[in-house]
């Protein structure tokens, strides 16, 4: 009794084994259909984009321009995280939580267009010189707004090297502010007073002495231009002075 | 039991299935290796290897030797190459063109494609195209108070005004001199420059086109004159001398910016004399003759500085720093890797001297008299070889080698009285050619001496006299 029960489990487990074979073998077939490429799916978004090590503020002053600015325009760059479209799409963004600048008086954010089949853009933030601005520096928190097109996008590193972010910090003054380039600059100019500075842009004509701006050529060519120009005010004006008291010179 | 029944019948007729596909997969593969001609082309050329002069015609002739009972359509395809660019050359069968090509080494590829069937067929050359101007001498000469640049080749070729040919352009006014301009190592970048008194004009040393002038070249110039050029031994400056100031301009580390502007002039009381003392390699040396001293120009530098006085053992020849003569001349002799010698010829109210720096130092100086050597108190013109211990100078009609080492001179050649010498230069690449310009009063030469391994004129005449020039200001070598 015993070895005819095995031989009858045994035949089941054989019948058992057929029925896994027969459905694995369907499988195999059904496994050979075409897979439907994937894609996205969900809200069209946008938000700022800015590099892997660039930090999400910046400061601007009109102090520096060589010819007096009633307003100036400073471009944050966005990218939307979505599809293209074939038709303009509005973008917004709005002051944030902590702009200490008046919306309409310091600084306008105006609705903008993606122009059809584009990926990026650069946002017009106006910047408006206002009295204020020589005693204080106002700041403006740049956040990416909610329109009929668009949704604030996803943040974080991308790929690429790039990070989304959904709000950009502006520091913006009329004040003589040393540039955060200035480190790299200060063996060639010397060190920061808005004296010199200002002496440089009425030389030069350009308030822009970042070496990403100016290179090379300029860090080792423009301080003979300033060493000259300083002996012909010397002469006529006798030693620049600046703010700390220290002589000016190139 | 049915389906039991069916998984058996199918598993069944898949194991058969399977075998029968295991004997088909066994079974011989009966191979075709019969084929048809494609119709293989030979082609033949006299040589793999070519030189051409910039805008001159190459002509290479082929013979292609095509299989029997082939119809011989055949489309032709020149292409020369380069890492980073191609350029058509003909799509004739032959090679009869021009060749516009900048001057470099090209790799040539010659196709033919069988319009029967597509093949292509390649065969491969190299190609050196030398610029039309690739060496010689620049001669600055000046009549009617107009002033000419001509180019003499190498081969004796002679250009009178590929400056007017390239740019339809003639100099408004005398020329006051031109120079080779070339950073070395950065031949991309180099330039010719000439000096009118007012204007700089600056020109692709390839073709004499016209690339830039008056500020394109140099910031703030105030007139020119007292010139002088040398990209620095280090090659990390260049530096022009023009009426006494000194101008920097971009070296070897950023040569996208060699050709910017010139600074303006460094600014600093002194009055330098027209010479740049390369003799070392992140050192360059000038001379005051203002306070009759040298200065110095660290590499990178746009400030100049008072010379040190030189190491402990060469401070009893001379105190770079208070030297106390005028400079007369100050030419280039022997140079390595790391260092060169410059002879300056010095006066003072005692007489004139020759000294010499090595590197950054002092190594020699002498009285030089005229009782040992003619005319030397008079002399204007020096130029100093770069193989031996010799300095050629000239006074009036007269040619003299100076001996450095015996600091003593011999009479080379006199010119007719009726011709005065206004320049000389040596062939610096040689060392073995002195060129002389020479002037009568209405028309210029321009004169070749070849040297020999004693520093003496091999012939006792000039081996090349080019006439029919203006009155020759100033010479260099390209």
């Amino acid at each position: 009794m015993w070895n005819w029960s095995i031989i009858l489990l045994m035949n089941k487990l054989m019948n058992t084994r057929k029925y896994i074979f027969f459905v694995g073998l369907l499988f195999a077939m059904a496994a050979c259909k075409k897979q439907n490429t994937i894609l996205f799916e969900g809200a069209e978004r946008v938000s700022f984009f800015i590099g892997e090590y660039d930090v999400d503020s910046t400061s601007y002053t009109f102090a520096f321009d060589p010819i007096k600015k009633e307003r100036d325009t400073l471009f944050l760059k966005m990218r939307i995280q979505g599809r293209t479209q074939d038709r303009p799409r509005t973008i917004k963004v709005k002051p944030g939580l902590g702009t200490t600048a008046v919306l309409g008086e310091d600084f306008l954010m105006p609705e903008v267009l993606l122009p059809a089949d584009s990926v990026t853009i650069n946002y017009p933030v106006i910047l408006i010189n206002t009295p204020k601005m020589e005693t204080q520096a106002l700041r403006i928190v740049a956040e990416v707004a909610a329109s009929e097109d668009f949704l604030p996008g996803g943040q974080g590193l991308t790929i690429g090297g790039t990070k989304a972010i959904n709000s950009y910090k502006i520091w913006v003054s009329n004040k003589p502010e040393r540039p955060v380039y200035w480190d790299d600059v200060e063996y060639d100019f010397g060190p920061f007073s808005a004296t010199r500075i200002r002496f440089m842009i009425s030389v030069l004509g350009i308030s822009d002495f970042s070496y990403d701006t100016i290179g090379a050529y300029g860090t080792f060519t423009y301080p003979v231009i300033l060493r000259n120009a300083l002996v012909k005010y010397e002469a006529a004006n006798g030693p620049l002075i600046d703010e700390f008291g220290e002589r000016v010179t190139f | 039991m049915k389906v039991n029944r069916f998984l058996k019948d199918t598993i069944g007729y898949l194991r058969i299935g399977l075998i029968a596909l295991l004997m088909q997969g066994c079974s011989s593969f009966e191979q075709d290796f019969s084929r048809s001609p494609i119709g293989d082309i030979n082609i033949l050329m006299d040589k793999s290897e070519y030189d051409v002069v910039q805008l001159e015609k190459l002509n290479i002739s082929v013979t292609i030797n095509i299989p029997p009972g082939k119809t011989g359509r055949y489309a032709y395809r020149w292409k020369a190459m380069t890492n980073d660019a191609v350029y058509i050359l003909s799509d004739k069968k032959d090679l009869d063109t021009i060749i516009d090509l900048p001057p470099q080494q090209y790799n040539i590829q010659y196709t033919v494609t069988d319009l029967d069937n597509g093949l292509e067929f390649n065969k491969h050359l190299f190609l050196t195209v030398n610029g039309a101007f690739y060496e010689g001498w620049l001669v600055s000469h000046n009549l009617g108070g107009k002033g000419k640049l001509s180019f003499i080749r190498a081969d004796d070729a002679v250009f009178p005004d590929p400056v007017g040919q390239a740019n339809n352009l003639s100099f408004p006014e005398n020329l006051k001199a031109s120079f080779y301009t070339q950073v070395s190592y950065q031949v991309k970048y180099a330039s010719i420059a000439s000096f009118t008194g007012t204007e700089i004009f600056r020109f692709d040393p390839n073709t004499f086109k016209l690339t830039g002038k008056s500020e394109e070249v140099f910031m703030s110039p105030n007139g020119y004159g007292g010139l002088a050029w040398d990209g620095g031994l280090g090659r990390v400056d260049q530096y022009f001398i023009n009426n006494g100031e000194i101008h920097v301009g971009m070296g070897d580390f950023y040569p996208n910016e060699i050709l910017k502007p010139y600074t303006p002039g460094l600014g600093g009381d002194y009055n330098l004399f027209p010479a740049v003392i390369s003799s070392s390699l992140y050192n360059t040396f000038f001379y005051d003759n203002k306070y009759k001293r040298f200065l110095v120009a660290p590499a990178f530098a746009r400030t100049l500085a008072v010379a040190a006085n030189g190491s402990n053992t060469t401070l009893n020849i001379f105190n770079m720093s208070n030297v106390g003569k005028t400079m007369i001349a100050a030419e280039k002799g022997r140079v390595s890797s790391s260092s060169s010698v410059f002879y300056c010829v010095m006066e003072d109210n005692d007489g004139r001297y020759v000294m010499g720096i090595n590197n950054l130092d002092p190594n020699l100086y002498q009285k030089v008299t005229d009782s040992q050597c003619p005319d030397f108190s008079k002399a204007k013109l020096f130029t100093a070889s770069g193989l031996f211990q010799h300095m050629y100078y000239a006074v009036d009609n007269k040619i003299y080698l100076y001996n450095i080492v015996a600091n003593s001179a011999e009479l080379l050649y006199s010119f007719p009285s009726s011709q005065v010498i206004t320049d000389i230069e040596i062939k610096r690449k040689t060392s073995k050619t002195l060129a002389v310009s020479t002037w009568d009063g209405t028309s210029g030469n321009f004169n070749l001496f070849e040297i020999n391994d004693l520093g003496k004129f091999v012939d006792a005449a000039p081996k090349k006299v080019f006439g029919n020039l203006g009155h020759i200001i100033h010479i260099s070598n390209k």
